[in-house]
């Protein structure tokens, strides 16, 4: 936990994306590019939505869902 | 360019968000304040009774916005940042006035997993209204309403002129959430200075533990979902052990942690360590060299759903003289 003192921002959300469950962007165009050439590509706006979608809505297991 | 504070106000239904937030925007304080307000129902009433000091209002009605599908809250805070780059708005603070079921915990993820939210906005603080007439009741009948307690910087006590005894209720609330200060507030009256600039995400020193009072009668404890566990370790600590502690106890309870914090005495290591988190998204940089008047040791304070209680102390406890309460 704390192997990169020193490195990090002094607010949490300078801090890793990655530990909140939203894959990086850039990482996932480079996964589609790799497993996926031809294929379309979201915007960074449709990821963030997409992945924001699976995290909290639907199926309200874990508690997330307030109605 | 400075980066717009953020405040969300939470609270079970009938807390007096409302209340607070219109004392709030009438207070001559000097601050442009923009507010997004959540109206769980088909038509917005709420900006109708907070009135016309804000820079702007946006009411989402699309459901709550912790849980909304269409991911109203990014999209809202987006186009409040557009309206500032096109000059058609100036604000330097945000309110978030969440529904009395909202849970705060996506809505506080918002803030830090999108690139240009991230960078925009700083949230400052979680400031939660709490009913001293129906607390008690609340908060054994829904743990949304403990959940909004546990993710507190700041609790507010509120009609404490009709419920004006309320120790019992000091007790539990200081039993969840052992960070939090709390203040009594009455028809929304509070100075602003408690509320905003507390920096509730930055990584600071400052670490505040309130012990409950004591009671004059035995009570029966209140089956809480949420609560606090603070733990103090007098030995100056292994980085290496201690790492590798809060690292277990994350990959297990992510999910169950709200919010926790540390300062810590670390092993030939003249600075404090500071670490501080918000479920899975956390910080830790070394602070100041301890200083003679210091009482140097470490201590955390862990607030979550259902925890671990004597797996967490058994951790801390391996590691040499650790004491729990």
């Amino acid at each position: 936990m704390f192997g990169n003192l020193g490195q990090a921002g002094k607010y949490l959300g300078q801090a890793a994306r990655m530990l909140v469950g939203v894959p990086d962007y850039d990482t996932y165009v480079q996964h589609m590019q790799d497993n996926h050439p031809g294929k379309p590509v979201m915007t960074y706006k449709e990821f963030f939505r997409e992945r924001q979608e699976a995290r909290y809505s639907g199926s309200g297991k874990g508690g997330m869902r307030c109605c | 360019m400075k980066p717009i504070a953020v405040t969300i106000l939470t609270g079970f239904l009938g807390a007096g968000k409302t209340t607070l937030l219109r004392h709030i925007l009438n207070e001559n304080h000097g601050y442009k304040i923009a507010v997004i307000e959540n109206e769980f129902g088909e038509v917005p009433i709420d900006n109708t009774l907070i009135g016309d000091r804000a820079s702007r209002i946006t009411t989402l009605s699309n459901g709550c916005i912790c849980c909304s599908r269409s991911n109203e809250l990014a999209d809202a805070l987006l186009d409040l940042l557009d309206a500032v780059d096109q000059g058609q708005l100036e604000f330097d603070r945000l309110i978030i006035e969440c529904t009395g079921m909202a849970d705060p915990g996506p809505i506080i993820q918002t803030f830090f997993s999108h690139a240009i939210i991230c960078e925009r906005f700083l949230l400052d603080g979680i400031i939660t209204l709490v009913d001293a007439v129906h607390a008690e009741q609340q908060l054994n009948q829904f743990t949304i309403s403990q959940a909004q307690v546990g993710y507190a910087d700041r609790i507010l006590l509120t009609k404490t002129d009709i419920a004006p005894d309320n120790a019992t209720l000091l007790h539990r609330l200081q039993l969840m959430n052992a960070r939090a200060p709390i203040y009594n507030v009455t028809h929304g009256d509070i100075d602003l200075s408690l509320l905003f600039d507390i920096e509730g995400f930055v990584l600071n020193d400052r670490l505040n533990i309130t012990t409950p009072p004591s009671l004059f009668r035995r009570i029966p404890q209140p089956q809480n979902n949420i609560q606090s566990i603070v733990v103090y370790h007098i030995p100056p600590l292994e980085l290496i052990q201690i790492s590798e502690v809060m690292e277990d106890l994350l990959l297990k309870f992510a999910d169950n942690l709200l919010r926790y914090k540390g300062i810590l005495s670390i092993k030939d290591e003249p600075r404090r360590l500071l670490f501080q988190g918000v479920q899975r998204l956390y910080n830790a940089d070394w602070d100041r060299e301890w200083l003679p008047a210091d009482k140097r040791k470490s201590t955390m304070v862990f607030i979550g759903i259902d925890l671990p209680e004597e797996e967490i102390r058994g951790a801390f406890t391996a590691l040499g003289d650790t004491f729990v309460h």
